[in-house]
């Protein structure tokens, strides 16, 4: 956390005033988003907030009924679909794979938005996804086909074909579930490396306090559709935000190891 | 009834009806085309009060009820005419309702047509159940009567090998076992299907092509074309084709048993055999009254 | 994880360094061989293929119902040799070939849009109305000079029109979804079933040859001209799938997930499903319901070769080629010189097929 040089002040991803949702109800009511490039930004909440629904209408999949989101300042509808994805990458919570393709091959169609119609893969897009497998450690995966791997592995070769899209946005869903901890934390320090280092600007949904505590710059706390706070971790994740949303007891102190704040449940009352 | 032999007969049960159905009281039901044209045949025309789906001749019979078709016959509109006597044919697909209105008591009469001898059969078991066996007798000798004057006048016509075909979609051809193939063999042809098994066999076009028949009789074709389409024209080698000797034939009465067979046979020996025709050895009168205009292969030319 | 880090962009070592770099980077991407699809292994492939078709042709002029004498047929241009070969069998062969092609490649695009292994044209109801139409045309012109001309037509007008009522009631919101697509295409298939069953009941039992003809399946005696309008129609459309092999890839990933790396769904699928129906329609036309082509051949060639579209399509082609003239070849020698229905080989062997990729299917847990 903290602030570094490569930050831009122009946002990279923005939404205001979002309100939108499936069918009759609105999921999302007047929430407001930003991120800059090199900048992590959690969103959290119970389930049923709307952290995914905010994240699809940020992808472009959801249309928003009332709002705008503006991407490197341009509407999102400005873009043409491959131009989007050349620039946004979506890692989402779940997804299937209806036939046996191999690591390597799903990793690689990260590159499609970068192929020309006809061609196949270049030379670089091999290197680029070669480079991809190995921030994830799945070199020896490469040749294993998708469904014969464990939940972890495979939530870590979505990761792999969203970083071979070479995005400039990356939007996460629950990028950490089903990962153990000792992944858990890497893959925290790779993105924020790859923030870093790449101007990336990235938006994760997150059930994990701590992580969101720890590695966000900045966190949205919602709840039903609305915002509830956004700001920085230590403001937003305050005992009485977090009793409110979460309906229970909870208690945030000090993690005596990285001096950041630590969420602990409290004694159900 | 039984000292006939060959052809099938079911006892008749019950109460209802007695042997002969001889008063004008008798009511007839018709489950196949061919029992009905016996039926008018034979004079007992206007005793049949119920027919097949199919029948249509003669053309009296247009107006009559329909009890279903001889594969499935409807029991309960045969039922609702009150029939005295039910004809059908010895198939094994209908036992079930047949059985069916025997048990209901009705008379039945199932009667086979799969060779000339049990057409001619059946003609005379009908004649004699309907009270008119002269007129039945009648009907068999016009019939032996064209089947001897055919064999004398063609027994110097030598064989040619002939395919009748059924239909395109698939190729079927007329096969032993049915009446027609013993029509072709009077007409002096050789049935080039007669080494298939079965009495429809589907047969492919190589075999066709092997055999060379000299003749081909396809009922697809039918009466009203004039222009067969290019289907044989595709294959000069047949002999059939390269002399023009592919002819049209209406489906219907051609592959229908019952009286009208001598008439199919003259038919058959026309298209076989016409320089046979032509030529005086078979006359006019012989043949009785022209069927419907048939295709000619004079059509194929393009 | 390894401690590598992410390479920066514009990083710029000296010369021996990036010649190392280079060496590293190829021993790297030569360690990643046979994970992916590269032009050189399609090409090899496809040649393999190929070849395989040329053999099967080969196998299937030369044997059949009827005996003949290969150097009779090819020295003697008068005889019933070459009559039978040049006439009858040659042609057969070359539409199998088609017919083959396109109910494999069909099968393959229709997994795609679909996302399920298991489709395939039968399922999804198109073959289902073209026999209809194909029945129906056949009784009503019969014995009419239009017959043989006419039936092809309205077979093909039926496919394309149960395609385009089967993608009307499947579209949900403007989208089509493939659970809806599959369940109104198994709907359609027990409609038009039952539509054919009412015909088979109704009319004389002349038709009944002719009806299961349709239901089952033949490529009995097609004429060159047939052979060429079904090959065009069916390259036609195939040219089309292919310019959405890499599309089809993506789609696997689900709509979300390939929307965000650039597939306009909507479009893909569409014309996806607009070719596959002309290519079914012109097949169903000439050769009533074949099924189970287009789920064995891709099925087989996905385990062999794998799932990239770019090659399982073409590979389905040319399968399906090889896996027709063989099906007919039995078909028409196997108890000669009476004939089978081709349909019935291809569900003999695809029952018995379908049910272990069912078995496997429910052992296998999808992504």
């Amino acid at each position: 956390m903290g602030d570094t040089a490569t930050h831009d002040i122009r946002p990279a991803l923005e939404g205001r005033d979002i309100t939108a949702g499936y069918g009759a109800c609105d999921a999302l009511r007047g929430v407001s988003i930003e991120v800059a490039p090199g900048e992590l930004v959690a969103i959290v909440g119970p389930n049923g907030a709307g952290k995914s629904t905010l994240l699809r209408v940020l992808g472009g999949t959801l249309k928003a009924r009332r709002g705008e989101v503006r991407l490197f300042g341009r509407a999102l509808e400005c873009y043409e679909r491959r131009a989007l994805a050349r620039l946004v990458a979506v890692i989402a919570q779940e997804s299937t794979v209806a036939f046996p393709f191999t690591v390597m091959e799903v990793v690689l169609m990260g590159r499609a938005p970068h192929l020309a119609p006809f061609r196949f893969e270049s030379r670089r897009d091999l290197e680029i996804a070669h480079e991809a497998l190995k921030y994830f450690d799945l070199l020896e995966l490469a040749g294993r086909r998708l469904h014969e791997l464990s939940g972890g592995e495979r939530k870590r070769v979505f990761l792999a074909r969203a970083l071979a899209q070479e995005p400039k946005v990356l939007l996460l869903d629950e990028p950490t579930a089903f990962l153990d901890m000792k992944h858990v934390a890497e893959v925290f320090v790779r993105f924020r490396e790859l923030c870093a280092e790449r101007a990336v600007a990235a938006i994760a949904t997150l059930h994990d306090l701590n992580a969101a505590a720890v590695y966000a710059d900045r966190v949205l706390l919602m709840k039903d559709g609305q915002t509830v706070a956004y700001g920085s971790a230590e403001s937003v994740l305050s005992e009485g935000n977090l009793s409110r949303v979460y309906e229970t007891q909870v208690c945030v102190g000090r993690n005596p190891a990285t001096g950041k704040i630590a969420i602990f449940p409290g004694r159900a009352s | 009834m039984a000292a006939l032999g060959g052809a099938a007969i079911s006892p008749v049960a019950g109460a209802h009806g007695t042997g002969n159905a001889t008063s004008s009281h008798a009511r007839i039901v018709s489950l196949a085309p061919s029992v009905t044209e016996t039926l008018f045949a034979v004079g007992a025309g206007r005793d049949v009060v119920g027919v097949s789906e199919f029948d249509n001749y003669p053309p009296a019979v247009r107006k009559l009820p329909r009890v279903g078709t001889f594969l499935t016959p409807n029991v309960e509109a045969i039922a609702a005419l009150r029939p005295t006597l039910i004809i059908g044919l010895a198939n094994s697909a209908n036992q079930r309702e047949i059985h069916a209105l025997v048990e209901m008591g009705y008379p039945t009469l199932m009667v086979k047509e799969d060779s000339i001898a049990e057409i001619e059969r059946s003609i005379t078991i009908i004649g004699n159940r309907t009270g008119h066996p002269r007129q039945a007798n009648k009907v068999v000798a016009g019939i032996q009567n064209r089947i001897s004057k055919v064999r004398k006048l063609m027994s110097c016509v030598i064989d040619r090998r002939v395919l009748m075909l059924v239909g395109h979609d698939p190729l079927v051809a007329v096969g032993r076992g049915t009446f027609l193939d013993q029509l072709l063999a009077l007409a002096h042809g050789a049935n080039i299907a007669d080494g298939l098994p079965g009495s429809w066999p589907r047969i492919s076009m190589e075999y066709i092509i092997a055999k060379k028949p000299q003749v081909i009789l396809d009922g697809q074709m039918g009466t009203g074309s004039s222009t067969p389409g290019d289907f044989w024209s595709r294959f000069p080698i047949i002999p059939a084709v390269r002399e023009h000797r592919v002819h049209g034939y209406p489906t219907d009465p051609t592959l229908t048993p019952g009286p009208r067979i001598g008439e199919t046979l003259m038919m058959l020996v026309r298209l076989i055999h016409p320089e046979a025709f032509g030529s005086g050895v078979v006359t006019a009168e012989e043949t009785g009254p022209e069927p419907a205009r048939i295709a000619t292969a004079s059509d194929l030319a393009r | 994880m390894s401690a590598a880090k992410f390479p920066p962009h514009g990083s710029a070592p000296g010369v021996e360094h990036e010649a190392q770099a280079r060496a590293e980077a190829c021993r790297n991407l030569e360690a990643l061989a046979g994970a992916f699809l590269t032009p050189g292994r399609a090409a090899a492939r496809l040649a393999m293929l190929g070849a395989a078709v040329v053999a099967a042709g080969a196998v299937g002029c030369v044997f059949g119902g009827v005996h003949i004498s290969l150097l009779r047929a090819l020295t003697d241009p008068a005889g019933t040799d070459h009559a039978i070969l040049f006439d009858a069998r040659l042609p057969r062969v070359l539409m199998a070939m088609a017919v083959g092609a396109i109910l494999a490649s069909v099968g393959a695009a229709l997994q795609a849009l679909v996302r399920n292994p298991l489709a395939e044209g039968g399922i999804l109801g198109i073959s289902g109305g073209g026999a209809l139409g194909a029945i129906v045309a056949m009784i009503g012109l019969s014995q009419t000079r239009f017959a043989d001309e006419a039936v092809p037509l309205v077979a093909f007008a039926m496919a394309l029109g149960s395609t385009l009522a089967v993608y009307r009631l499947a579209l949900v919101e403007g989208q089509l979804e493939p659970f809806t697509l599959l369940l109104v295409g198994v709907i359609f298939n027990a409609f038009w079933g039952a539509a054919i069953m009412i015909v088979n009941s109704v009319v004389n039992f002349y038709y009944a040859h002719s009806i299961l003809f349709w239901l089952m399946g033949s490529l009995e005696a097609p004429g060159y001209r047939e052979v060429a309008t079904v090959s065009a129609l069916g390259l036609a459309g195939f040219a089309v799938l292919m310019t959405r092999a890499r599309d089809m890839n993506l789609l696997s990933l689900g709509d979300e997930s390939a929307a965000e790396l650039g597939v306009e769904v909507h479009a893909a699928r569409r014309t996806i499903f607009l070719a596959t129906s002309v290519m079914i329609g012109a097949a169903v036309s000439v050769s009533g319901i074949i099924s189970f082509v287009g789920l064995i051949v891709p099925h087989v060639l996905r385990l062999a070769f794998g799932a990239d579209h770019r090659l399982l399509l073409p590979a389905s082609l040319l399968g399906g080629a090889s896996f027709m003239v063989i099906a007919d070849l039995v078909a028409r020698a196997a108890i000669a010189p009476a004939e089978l229905p081709v349909g019935a080989i291809t569900a003999l062997c695809g029952g018995p097929f379908f049910i272990y990729m069912l078995r496997r299917e429910g052992q296998r847990r999808l992504v």
